[in-house]
């Protein structure tokens, strides 16, 4: 996985509670690299979930909680680290339907190595189903990345779950207008 | 950290503080370290993946060298040379065989503009009453691919944008089929050279990468294959004259043989006719002297008429000949079927032969032969005894005629289920090998040989044709040990039961012919014929009445018993197909009495109405004494 998402979990949890609790969170983690991450660096999903796991433990708060807030303060990391994938986009759906086909593809232009989500945008007249799959147990963070998407565009969307799709590897989430 | 709030700390927060910032940096150090060296290995990707698009970039400069020196080469394999025009920039490019195609070496851009005294080098080539035509072809060329792009109604798959098809749009500012192409002719390029003609091919086309608007000229020089078609259509002009004349001539050949063969069958009708015609006084003259008493007479009067009558007999042999072909020739010759006993019929036919041979010192055998089949002959078969007669008198007369010394054996056989084979090998003179065809041939080669030797020279001509009736084979080799000749033929043939006893009951009523005194009936107009049957039957021991027409012979037929009838065709009153008629219908015995038909005809579509009314033999007129005696012989057996 890459290591933007490992140096910005990192970065959320010192801004979100503090630096000392994100340095537990490491310390107890027993990370193989210490918990040294550089963004452009790829690393086991696994050193991810173990830091989430440890969060759980000293924050009190359960993991999905977690891991959607994560997403949402990632979608808008994202947005000032790779200004160039929102370029052209106005709102929220467009953005969406274009993950598929167009962001992944210059993902992996870029990290030729990179393992990427399979997520699949499509209209269903008035609303728009988002399917996500993955080998990683990451769906609440993509609910998270979708929700910010939709506050980073400034749409007027509600994000409903198909409950035939729950779990953490697969998710289809049903973008409605308010 | 503010100072108040450092101040506030106790030593121990400090000291965390203090390790948890060191554990930061060294995590930040650690990861900047990671950094530099994920990017150190990404500038070595970088620098080779650089490197790598050098070779590949160089390779593909070499493939391209290679690929344009190949597209060049099939230009001039293939006779074609290319200029690119480029409307806009008015310049074109011109590949190295175009160049050479035009004659223009080492001119590989050319520039559009006409110089002020109207010179351009490749205008200049062109011969001067054409320059117009290429000038105007070329200025069309440039707007037409300007106004496409200007259009921009192109849109085409593989990036090079291409005007639609001619017929399909109109919209377009496309090529009209004679913008396509144009043919002019160009200087030869040296002294004495004759001109050249070149044929250009035209399409314009956009480069959407360049955004150029092109002309893709190909030129070829066509002056041989211009050349080639006009000799072609010289040759075609001169095969159609010459096959005008040939038909010509084959028309005057058709009309010309259609003149000979209408000569030819007037000719044949004439000959026949006049032979029908000859015959009658014939009769009178052979008959009589036949009938000529010669005791008494000297010896060079016996000469004297023993040369009369060979003469007689050979004039009657040449009439049946001249008859016979006739019949022939005009498909009148027909085949009647009678059964026939194989061993009586050859005995009977050989043995005529028998006195002529001995007279010669010749021998005369017949053999049955087996000829390698398993069977003998069968004994009765299915024959036109007539046809079948004359085939065997003529063979075996003519071995008879051209054998001096030895003999002559005669060979019958089967040679399959359905067909027997018959040999009459002389030890004769023998016939070269390239006169083995043409003697089968008939009067356009008389056999001068033969007609010297007394015959008609067509009695083998005759032979071929009643052979090739019956569907059989003639033909003749060499006779054994190389002495001689040897006639062959083959003929199918349908074997039959023997006939039955009613017929052999009527027959050995007549047997008397030998024993006792026959009475016959002649029944004949002409005075002269009356005589000489008359004359000749008494010479052969009958007792003969006679009667001058049909109704007489009726008349007297039904009044008294007759062993014989001989009754003439032609008749006043009634003829002789009617009176056989009527005969046939009186009830009684009288009604089987034998009927032979006595006439100047020998067809058998002229004999069909008498052997159809009931006659059972044939006596033709000049009435020869041996064939009256052998007909009514066979009548009587």
């Amino acid at each position: 996985m890459k290591g933007v998402i490992f140096s910005e979990l990192i970065h959320w949890v010192e801004e979100t509670y503090s630096p000392g609790i994100a340095d537990r969170m490491i310390v107890q983690a027993e990370l193989p690299g210490e918990g040294s991450y550089t963004s452009v660096g790829n690393y086991p999903h696994v050193q991810a979930l173990a830091m989430i796991g440890q969060l759980v433990e000293i924050t009190g708060r359960p993991v999905d909680a977690l891991a959607d807030a994560y997403g949402y303060w990632l979608s808008s990391r994202l947005a000032a680290l790779y200004p160039q994938f929102f370029v052209g986009y106005t709102d929220a759906i467009s953005f969406l339907k274009a993950i598929d086909g167009i962001h992944q593809k210059e993902v992996t232009k870029l990290y030729p190595d990179a393992l990427t989500p399979r997520v699949i945008a499509e209209v269903d007249g008035q609303d728009l189903l988002v399917s996500y799959a993955s080998h990683r147990p990451f769906a609440e963070v993509a609910h998270g990345l979708i929700r910010g998407y939709i506050d980073h565009f400034g749409d007027d969307l509600v994000i409903l779950r198909d409950e035939q799709t729950q779990g953490p590897h697969a998710a289809r989430f049903i973008l409605q207008r308010k | 950290m503010g100072m108040d709030a450092a101040a506030a700390m106790t030593a121990e927060e400090l000291a965390a503080e203090l390790a948890l910032m060191r554990r930061r940096l060294a995590r930040s150090e650690s990861a900047r370290t990671q950094a530099e060296a994920l990017l150190e290995i990404k500038s070595r990707v970088l620098a080779q993946a650089n490197e790598q698009l050098k070779a590949n970039r160089e390779l593909l400069r070499i493939e391209l060298g290679q690929r344009t020196r190949q597209l060049l080469e099939a230009q001039r394999v293939a006779g074609f040379g290319t200029m690119i025009w480029d409307a806009e920039a008015f310049k074109g490019e011109l590949s190295p065989y175009c160049q050479a195609l035009l004659g223009l070496p080492g001119l590989a851009e050319i520039d559009g503009a006409v110089s002020a005294s109207g010179s351009h080098p490749m205008l200049d080539r062109v011969v001067p009453e054409e320059r117009q035509k290429v000038f105007e072809w070329s200025e069309r060329l440039t707007s037409r691919a300007l106004e496409l792009k200007r259009s921009g109604v192109f849109s085409h798959h593989d990036g090079l944008s291409q005007i639609c098809s001619t017929e399909a749009c109109g919209s377009c500012a496309n090529l009209t089929d004679c913008d396509r192409m144009l043919e002019f002719r160009i200087a030869g390029q040296s002294d004495g050279e004759a001109n050249r003609m070149i044929r250009a091919l035209a399409e314009t086309s956009i480069d959407e990468d360049l955004g150029r608007a092109l002309v893709f000229i190909t030129v070829q020089d066509i002056t041989r294959e211009i050349e080639a078609a006009n000799e072609a259509d010289a040759l075609r002009q001169r095969d159609q004259r010459r096959m005008r004349e040939l038909e010509q001539l084959a028309v005057e050949l058709r009309a010309a043989r259609e003149v000979a063969d209408r000569a030819n069958a007037a000719k044949t009708r004439f000959l026949a006719m006049m032979s029908h015609d000859i015959r009658t006084p014939m009769n009178g003259v052979i008959g009589m002297l036949e009938l000529f008493d010669d005791a008494g007479l000297s010896e060079s009067q016996h000469e004297m008429l023993r040369l009369m009558r060979a003469s007689g007999d050979q004039l009657r042999m040449l009439l049946d000949d001249i008859i016979d072909l006739e019949q022939a020739e005009s498909g009148k010759l027909t085949l009647a079927a009678f059964p026939l006993e194989v061993g009586t019929f050859l005995g009977t036919s050989i043995g005529f032969w028998a006195r002529a041979a001995r007279h010669k010192g010749l021998t005369l055998e017949l053999e049955r032969a087996a000829f390698g089949y398993g069977r003998p002959m069968v004994e009765w078969i299915v024959a036109d005894r007539y046809r079948l007669r004359q085939i065997i008198d003529n063979l075996v007369s003519n071995a008879v005629k051209y054998t001096r010394r030895g003999g002559i054996l005669v060979r019958v056989g089967p040679v399959a289920d359905d067909r027997f084979r018959f040999e009459v090998i002389d030890t004769g003179i023998g016939i070269p090998p390239e006169r083995r065809a043409e003697i089968f041939v008939d009067f356009g080669q008389l056999h001068t040989a033969d007609v010297q030797a007394g015959g008609s020279g067509l009695g083998l001509a005759i032979c071929r044709r009643i052979v090739e009736l019956m569907g059989g084979s003639i033909g003749v080799e060499v006779g054994p040990g190389g002495v001689g000749s040897c006639f062959w033929v083959e003929l199918p043939f349908v074997e039959v039961d023997g006939p039955t006893a009613a017929k052999q009951k009527e027959e050995k009523r007549l047997r008397r012919f030998d024993g006792g005194r026959l009475r016959v009936l002649v029944a004949e107009d002409v005075e002269t014929n009356r005589i000489v049957a008359r004359g000749m039957l008494s010479k052969l021991g009958c007792d003969v009445e006679l009667v001058t027409n049909g109704e007489e012979a009726v008349e007297a037929v039904r009044r008294g018993e007759f062993d014989v009838v001989l009754m003439d065709m032609s008749m006043p009153v009634l003829d002789g197909p009617e009176a056989t008629r009527r005969i046939k219908a009186i009830p009684g015995a009288v009604s089987r009495t034998p009927i032979i038909a006595l006439t100047a005809y020998s067809g058998r579509a002229e004999l069909a109405p008498m052997m159809t009314a009931g006659a059972i033999g044939v006596v033709k007129k000049p009435i020869v004494l041996d064939e009256l005696y052998r007909a009514i012989k066979s009548v009587c057996r």
